[in-house]
């Protein structure tokens, strides 16, 4: 059954976003030619370099814009789904709760990758297009890794290079292990946190659903940065630092400290997890309200 | 209203004229005209002329060295524009060039900063009666001499003209520069009546496995290059052996002595980590051990199957915290 929830789940997004990759990958192929125009030289037109430029600053804000188009597709879907007069024919099919919420959060992660995945493929298009010589050059991994270090901040900054890689030696496996499972840790805990705001919206509130799961969520989002604000005052990151930012600069670094941290970040992700899950199950269970 | 604003009006007038005669006053006092003779031959201020002072080997003064340091050397200045008596020089040096007077003290020295880039240069100008104990100051023959110690920002230990000269009575030994390189060194700089402007004269060496110090005076270094301790290591070199024993011993003891209450707020504070470390423990430890009992308590008291695989996960998260903590404890004790 979750097999063909996931199914309808996945069709009833794709039925849209496909249009955001599209024009995603649209926009990398007129990023291309803007990137060309941009490294001309010696034009008597110096105007074009400039819009040039322009043009691949727009393209590519318009390509990162696609994970968020992606991540309203699947708020409208969770929300017309569950909390709306197709709930009451949601709540019906023969399954369980929290196999619908299963459905909806699988169905999250695989556009969330998916949107990561044409995002890279639009960028790597716009090099490829302007910019060829530079791929496979170490020219094109930083030009490449705008969007990766993005994808590894949750690595405390460390930058994604293949040079850090080989300086790992031994522990590069367990550490791109740990990495991906903190990617995809993450990508459920900002899946189940909008969620998250969105059920206890519906079930506090008859009226002005979605206004109020927007507060929810920015208000949790406060308190969230506020607890962590207090948490780096108190010294705990402080410590962190030292422990860990000591070791980097020494000849002998440690990297067993690194995983071990990373273990920490992925095993604090659980625990959010479990805590959401636990908060959307008792919401779905105990205090729906389809009225 | 009207007498408001006659009033404020008032106010605003009395300030701007008390504003405006501020600077007049202050630079009546500090008369501000500073001009250059043709080709950087002389300095006329009030009737008066300063002549600059020959980059002499091994020399340098100190004083304007230290006014970025006015703090300890107590001595505040004046900073006014160059003016120039050609255009020749004007073109050369720009209009920005800039001289530095002292206000507080009766100097007989000014430091001229030529050009306003990071390509300026400074030269010493000394006001001409002056000129001949300042050019001797700069070949290192002062009334004082102060050594500093392995603590750079210490020149506290004072030795006479007369043992300077005892010094240089002393065993002269000729030496290759490399060969000082393996002695712990020292500055000697003389200072004038004034106690205010000093020169460095010279470098001392002590071997302290022997215990003996020598003298490497400045002005017997016979070169056309200024130095500093840039000396070329097979430059040959003479050296004089303090043989006054007991000087030479007070002089070993200053030298590795850390001055007391000196400059201790340049140490930076060591960052306490107690508390960090209090809270990660308590975050880190505590806290996943909480959430592991709180999450097998519920496995068992909750029957109902559908939270059990919250329970699980967050067991589970728990666990992996609380054994990452206990592990980086282990490797950092």
């Amino acid at each position: 059954m979750f097999a063909k929830l996931l199914k309808h789940d996945t069709k009833a997004v794709f039925k849209y976003w496909w249009l955001g990759a599209a024009a995603s990958l649209l926009l990398a192929l007129l990023g291309g030619f803007c990137m060309k125009i941009a490294n001309v030289d010696y034009t008597k037109y110096e105007i074009l370099p400039i819009l040039g430029s322009i043009g691949v600053s727009l393209t590519r804000l318009g390509i990162y814009l696609l994970p968020l188009f992606s991540t309203i597709l699947l708020v409208v879907r969770y929300y017309k789904h569950f909390f709306t007069d197709e709930g009451y024919l949601t709540f019906t099919l023969p399954v369980r709760k929290n196999t619908l919420l299963d459905s909806k959060v699988a169905t999250g992660f695989v556009f969330s990758v998916l949107s990561t995945c044409v995002c890279l493929l639009s960028l790597y298009i716009i090099i490829l297009i302007g910019e060829p010589e530079v791929i496979g050059t170490e020219e094109f991994y930083y030009e490449y890794s705008s969007i990766g270090h993005s994808i590894m901040m949750i690595c405390f900054g460390y930058d994604y290079n293949l040079r850090f890689l080989q300086a790992l030696g031994s522990y590069a496996v367990p550490y791109v292990i740990l990495i991906v499972l903190i990617a995809i840790a993450s990508i459920i805990v900002q899946l189940l946190f909008i969620y998250g705001c969105i059920t206890l919206a519906s079930s506090i509130v008859k009226k002005h659903k979605v206004l109020t799961a927007i507060g929810i969520y920015y208000g949790a989002s406060s308190v969230v940065a506020v607890v962590l604000a207090v948490l780096s005052v108190l010294g705990l990151f402080s410590s962190y630092t030292t422990f860990s930012m000591s070791y980097v600069s020494e000849p002998a670094y440690d990297f067993r400290m690194t995983l071990l941290l990373l273990t920490g970040v992925f095993g604090c992700m659980l625990v959010v997890i479990g805590a959401l899950y636990l908060l959307l199950t008792f919401l779905l269970d105990k205090k729906l309200n389809l009225e | 209203m009207k007498k408001l604003l006659s009033v404020l009006f008032v106010i605003i007038l009395l300030t701007a004229s008390l504003l405006c005669t501020v600077p007049s006053a202050y630079a009546e006092k500090y008369s501000t005209k500073w001009t250059l003779a043709p080709k950087g031959e002389y300095l006329t201020h009030n009737d008066k002329k300063y002549y600059p002072i020959p980059n002499l080997p091994g020399s340098a003064f100190h004083f304007f060295y230290d006014l970025e340091y006015s703090d300890i050397s107590g001595i505040d200045y004046l900073t006014v524009y160059l003016d120039y008596e050609d255009e020749e020089m004007r073109s050369l040096f720009g209009p920005y060039s800039k001289v530095y007077v002292p206000t507080d003290v009766d100097c007989a020295c000014v430091q001229v900063e030529f050009g306003a880039s990071y390509d300026s240069f400074y030269m010493v100008y000394v006001e001409e009666s002056y000129l001949d104990e300042y050019t001797n100051l700069a070949k290192g023959i002062a009334d004082s001499y102060k050594c500093s110690n392995s603590y750079y920002y210490s020149l506290d230990f004072p030795l006479s003209s007369e043992d300077m000269n005892t010094w240089l009575s002393g065993e002269s030994i000729t030496t290759k520069a490399l060969m000082l390189g393996a002695y712990d060194s020292g500055c000697i700089e003389g200072f004038d009546k004034t106690g205010l402007v000093s020169a460095v004269c010279g470098n001392f060496f002590i071997d302290r496995k022997n215990q003996e110090v020598y003298l490497l005076p400045f002005g017997a270094i016979d070169t056309d290059v200024y130095q500093w301790y840039d000396l070329g290591i097979y430059t040959d070199v003479t050296v004089y052996k303090l043989e006054d024993g007991k000087l030479k011993d007070d002089l070993i003891e200053y030298f590795y002595t850390e001055p007391e209450d000196d400059l201790e707020w340049l140490e930076p504070e060591e960052e306490d980590y107690t508390l960090g470390i209090i809270f990660c423990c308590f975050l880190f430890g505590v806290v996943p051990v909480l959430f592991t009992a709180f999450s097998i308590v519920m496995l068992c008291v909750i029957k109902d199957k559908k939270y059990h695989r919250a329970y699980i996960t967050m067991l589970t998260g728990s666990v992996l915290v609380f054994v990452a903590c206990i592990a980086v404890i282990v490797i950092i004790i």
